[in-house]
């Protein structure tokens, strides 16, 4: 027993990309953020900045979303077993934009968003009896993206736009140590590993294209650019006695506890394509359908290394992460009531990207159906505001006895999403 | 639409009357094997841990309520391994007591359902009713294995024998053709005899398993042939002078070693030589490996001619040694001792070695017979033992001499 093999199976640790938010606009998250052809508002740097071409004017729009998950996860054989029932805790994820647009000349328009692409995470309940606790107890991601965007109308039907994205973005997840014990003949939690990535910088571009070919109707385009993080943090270990001193012992010499240990990850936040077609049947009603693609492929695996322990450096196979593209059928319609009273309503269809293998305690991911309504007031000459409330109700999702980390079972999330944002244009 | 309707309704309980077939099987399910299906683990045989042995855990998903062990009261025969640390702090291995564990259900009115011998190779399933020990406690004298296994009017039978026609070599340290490893022809002779008589004389639905890689246990992978001295390695001492990279040194080696027998002098050691048991060198290992892909092809040809499906156990054994078995983010290995796939002997699986073996077993029967056995929950083996407390009440049933452990010769 002079050496012993902490398999500590720290793989895909960080993973977290799939936490994204789509939602960076009241108006348009209103209408199922199917927003990529009309994009008349200042939100249009995040869904589409060729919008901005047609704004006309200086304008303001800030505001933000409250998201609150709800998350159940039911066991199946062979683990952990069936019967088991977890359930994450709640949290609120507040999601904060703002927006500001200026024309430069009649043609060029120039608009800066700062939003936040993702910003979720997972907490389960009772961490040190959730039965995926060597997995991930606790992990989120936070993404703050800085996005000028300029803007060019080349004719009164036709524009283009180019932005660059500038992000900061981090991650935390915290886990449980496993190690079978020879002592007692069974798996003990001899400790506690948490790790931090600093926040970290990264570039990327957005693109849009909006065409107007008649008066009722508009398609728009936009595409989003991959952005590849490389990560440093730190990683703290603590252990936990399980009350064999002998044991103790040896865990102890074989994991750098109670110490700062630097830790690099690599992540991609995969790239994201998205058509719109919008129809003004009248003057008082629009109705839009977007699809969305999302390069989910892109995201291959996440390497994560220790520089100064690289016995603790997963394998890479084990950091291989089993994602596929995806599609996202949005629909919305805005409705004039009367004089500055807006109604608004929206369906989105948001395929998994997730293979059964990488359905995790982490990202618990599955197909998705939204549903929302919202508010449109104007308060006077200059000022309104907007108000959104959406449901999420994810299909139920199985890991089909595949899953990566050999934690299988059922998930069920939904989630409420509230949103407020006032615009002021001057 | 009505006769849709009841259509519909027949069809879900034809599905509901397949899926649950496996239930009239299971109520004759008779295992044939050695020590790895008797349940034979931490150096021995023991109730709690028969109980939960490959057969048990998989007639109990199947919802098998009286399922008939041959079981043994604790501290088992021979009594179990258990760590021990000495005063000055060193870990060792070593029984739990010297008294020896007695037969709990020798009066049992029939035949038991886990008919495993551990020890038993393919000559003893067909030849060997005594030979003092585990035969006599698990087929008191009525017949052998294979005899009894026909007697039993089986409906369902798991197969796994051949592994202790290998693994006295790979134990004693010695290849000594027909005494510590069966030839070829012989061990093709005996499977074919086995499961010919299986076909001929039950109607049982049959599942074979293969034998595993010996290099890959515990056993033979926990000592290193050197000891690391600031950074490069120092060879041990073998009886043809000093080991290399090529040798395995097994476990039963730790004796020796702990007396300073194959450590040079220089580093406190008495600098003799380690004994040739305790070593195996490249051209045994080589005649091991060969011999065990051989006789893993006769079983693949032998179970193809009659029609059975075969377990590769050796794609669960090489992603265990590899990469590793991944439960809940646990990360099981065959290391010894921490990795949590193998008991104290190194030979032998954990419970929760069993239990993943067994629910590949599960999945293939599913898959080859259609059924829908529910796959065994392993979270009850990952946090917790069915080993409780170490010892318990040592009999008066000294049967030391009679039993030889891990191999019968």
């Amino acid at each position: 027993m002079k050496k012993i093999g902490l398999a500590l199976a720290l793989a895909g640790v960080l993973m977290a990309s799939g936490f994204n938010i789509s939602e960076h606009g009241t108006r348009a998250t209103a209408m199922g953020s199917a927003f990529v052809a009309r994009a008349g508002d200042p939100s249009a740097v995040f869904y589409n900045p060729a919008g901005l071409a047609f704004l006309g004017k200086t304008w303001i729009y800030i505001g933000g979303t409250l998201i609150a998950p709800h998350g159940d996860f039911e066991g199946d054989n062979p683990f952990p077993g069936e019967g088991v029932k977890e359930s994450l805790e709640a949290q609120y994820f507040p999601v904060p934009n703002l927006y500001f647009v200026r024309p430069l000349s009649p043609r060029l328009t120039f608009g800066f968003g700062v939003y936040s692409p993702f910003g979720l995470g997972t907490r389960w309940q009772n961490e040190e009896k959730f039965t995926g606790r060597y997995i991930s107890t606790d992990s989120y991601t936070k993404m703050i993206t800085l996005n000028p965007v300029l803007a060019y109308r080349i004719s009164p039907k036709l524009a283009l736009a180019v932005g660059l994205q500038y992000s900061f973005s981090k991650l935390h997840v915290k886990r449980y140590i496993p190690l079978y014990s020879p002592f007692t003949y069974r798996v003990e939690d001899v400790g506690t590993v948490t790790m931090d990535a600093n926040w970290k910088g990264s570039l990327s571009f957005n693109l849009g294209i909006i065409f107007k070919p008649m008066e009722k109707l508009s398609l728009g385009f936009t595409y989003r650019n991959k952005q590849v993080v490389d990560y440093t943090g730190k990683a703290i270990f603590s252990q936990i006695p399980t009350g064999n001193v002998i044991f103790d012992a040896l865990v102890h010499r074989a994991l750098p506890f109670d110490q700062d240990v630097d830790v690099a990850a690599s992540l991609t936040y995969p790239s994201s394509a998205v058509l719109g077609i919008a129809f003004f049947p009248t003057s008082r009603l629009s109705l839009e359908v977007d699809l969305e693609y999302g390069f989910w492929s892109q995201y291959k695996s996440m390497p994560i290394s220790f520089p100064q322990h690289p016995e603790l450096t997963p394998a890479e196979e084990e950091t291989r992460e089993y994602f596929h593209d995806t599609l996202a059928v949005r629909l919305g319609l805005e409705y004039e009531m009367k004089e500055g009273l807006y109604l608004r309503a929206g369906y989105v269809y948001d395929g998994a990207a997730a293979d059964p293998e990488s359905v995790t305690p982490i990202l618990p991911d599955t197909t998705r159906h939204l549903v929302s309504v919202g508010l449109g007031k104007d308060l006077n000459e200059n000022l309104y505001v907007d108000l959104s409330a959406m449901y999420l109700i994810g299909e139920p999702r199985s890991t089909e006895g595949k899953s990566k980390y050999g934690y299988e079972g059922t998930y069920r999330v939904s989630s409420f999403l509230f949103g407020v944002n006032f615009g002021y244009k001057f | 639409m009505r006769r849709f309707l009841s259509l519909l309704a027949i069809l879900f309980f034809l599905g509901m009357a397949f899926s649950q077939d496996y239930k009239s099987y299971f109520q004759g399910y008779y295992a044939l094997g050695d020590s790895l299906t008797a349940g034979y683990q931490d150096g021995g045989l023991v109730d709690f841990y028969q109980k939960n042995s490959i057969p048990a855990l998989i007639a109990r998903s199947a919802g098998v309520e009286d399922f008939a062990l041959p079981l043994i009261s604790p501290p088992g025969i021979p009594p179990l391994l258990q760590l021990f640390v000495s005063p000055s702090g060193n870990v060792y291995v070593a029984p739990v007591s010297d008294k020896y564990g007695v037969p709990e259900n020798l009066y049992y009115r029939g035949i038991y359902n886990n008919l495993a011998v551990p020890g038993a190779d393919t000559n003893d399933m067909l030849n060997t009713v005594s030979d003092g020990g585990f035969h006599d406690i698990i087929l008191r004298g009525l017949g052998t294995q294979l005899q009894l296994g026909i007697a039993a009017k089986p409906k369902l039978i798991t197969l796994w024998i051949g592994n202790n026609d290998v693994l006295g070599a790979v134990l004693r340290g010695r290849v000594i053709e027909g005494v510590t490893i069966t030839p070829v022809k012989e061990f093709r002779a005996n499977i074919t005899a086995i499961v010919g008589a299986l076909r001929s004389y039950t109607q049982a639905k049959i599942v074979m398993i293969n034998l595993p890689r010996a290099d890959l246990i515990p056993f033979t992978t926990y000592i290193k042939p050197y000891i690391e001295v600031q950074g490069h390695k120092v060879y041990l001492i073998g009886p043809r002078g000093p080991l290399s990279d090529r040798d395995k040194v097994l476990l039963t080696a730790q004796e020796f070693l702990s007396q300073g027998y194959g450590i040079p002098r220089q580093l406190g050691g008495n600098g003799q030589p380690l004994p040739d048991e305790v070593i195996l060198d490249a051209h045994e290992q080589a005649v091991i490996g060969g011999r065990i892909a051989q006789f893993n092809t006769v079983i693949a040809q032998v179970a193809s001619h009659f029609d059975i499906p075969v377990l590769d156990i050796n794609e669960l054994m090489e992603k265990a040694s590899s990469e590793g078995i991944v439960v809940g983010g646990v990360k099981l290995t065959t290391r010894y001792l921490t990795g949590g796939i193998f008991s104290l002997d190194g030979v032998h699986p954990s419970t929760l070695g069993y239990a993943l073996v067994a629910n590949e077993i599960i999945k293939l029967m599913n898959e080859e017979f259609n059924w829908e056995i529910p796959l065994i929950d392993v979270s009850q083996f990952l946090w917790s033992s069915p080993r409780t407390s170490s010892g318990g009440k040592a009999g008066r049933f000294a049967v030391k001499s009679m039993i030889r452990a891990l191999s019968r010769r």
